[in-house]
């Protein structure tokens, strides 16, 4: 065996800490193994459930309903017209100039658009939706004014994200 | 039927059901307790796997890219049915826990229930890398292609999880 002085001049190196922390580590495993000599969780399913589900899963995969053949030049004749009319009623009822306020969305309406799991995981990994969850301090005031909102965002989340790739 | 057919891989969807189901299966129901939020919470994955098929670029192996949807589906799962419940996730926790000693599909001894609450205490990622590595005998390096978190930081993940569940069942 060679002796500390001698492996002092070999080209391996080792992570900070790793022997200081080795004995604890490998004791806390053999701890654990003794607790659970045999790996098993006690969970089970119903009988033959692998086999139902496979087919469940591939009926729910597959397109629903009657096909129908549509003539197409009417279906987009038809869509013309009613993109027509709704761009219309849109433009006397809600006019493009007039801005959308923050106020004016209610808690239910964003609420419903932030529980929309695809939005979510659209835009922020599992780890990121983990920490937005976690970290709750910007609700530890009374009042949260839009400028609070904002710089959390742009310094907690989007900073972070981009500090991150 | 949908399928992933470019340079790197040729699937089938029948044949991903088919070949991780089960996998997929037991990785959920580690996360989420009842067979039946499990079963759930698998159609779920399978469905969005499905509607992105055409999106699976192969840079990945195929399963790490299935384990991440499931992953990100049992958050969901487990981040609505907090809210619906209005209960913290560690009280809903220990609620499911304590309910599988009359949980028809849960035959484990007392050990294996001490074990679950153990796991049940801790957080939400070092529980997920925990039954990674311990259950799912997932490799560090997988586990950090399905996270997106460094293998060094799971490695501490692990250790810290295998320690508080070692102390938890010693002193309970």
């Amino acid at each position: 065996m060679k002796s500390d002085k001698e492996n002092k001049n070999n080209q391996f190196n080792v992570p900070q800490g790793y022997f200081e922390s080795f004995d604890e580590r490998l004791m806390t495993e053999l701890k654990f193994q003794q607790l659970f000599p045999e790996k098993s969780d006690g969970f089970t399913v119903p009988e033959n459930y692998f086999d139902q589900v496979e087919k469940t899963i591939i009926e729910l995969s597959k397109p629903q309903g009657k096909l129908v053949n549509y003539n197409f030049k009417t279906i987009t004749g038809t869509a013309a017209a009613i993109a027509a009319v709704l761009l219309v009623l849109f433009s006397v009822v809600n006019p493009i100039d007039k801005e959308m306020e923050f106020d004016s969305l209610s808690i239910t309406s964003l609420e419903s658009y932030f529980e929309d799991e695809d939005r979510l995981q659209d835009y922020f990994s599992s780890e990121e939706l983990n920490t937005i969850q976690n970290n709750t301090s910007i609700f530890d005031d009374q009042v949260v004014t839009d400028d609070i909102i904002y710089e959390y965002v742009d310094q907690e989340i989007i900073q972070s994200s981009l500090n991150d790739h | 039927m949908n399928s992933i057919e470019n340079h790197n891989v040729s699937l089938k969807f029948e044949d991903l059901v088919s070949e991780y189901k089960e996998r997929l299966y037991w990785h959920i129901r580690r996360m989420v307790i009842s067979h039946e939020d499990a079963d759930d919470v698998l159609q779920n994955t399978f469905i969005k796997v499905f509607k992105n098929l055409n999106n699976f670029q192969g840079d990945s192996q195929v399963y790490t890219w299935l384990y991440r949807i499931a992953t990100n589906e049992c958050l969901t799962f487990i981040n609505k049915r907090n809210r619906t419940t209005h209960l913290s996730n560690e009280d809903l926790q220990e609620s499911l826990v304590t309910s599988l000693t009359s949980d028809p599909y849960f035959d484990g001894d007392e050990a294996q229930l001490k074990l679950q609450q153990a796991i049940d205490t801790l957080p939400t990622k070092q529980k997920q890398v925990f039954v990674m590595k311990y259950f799912d005998e997932l490799q560090y390096n997988e586990i950090s292609e399905i996270l997106g978190t460094s293998e060094g930081a799971l490695k501490a993940n692990y250790h810290y999880a295998v320690k508080k569940i070692t102390e938890y069942v010693t002193d309970n």
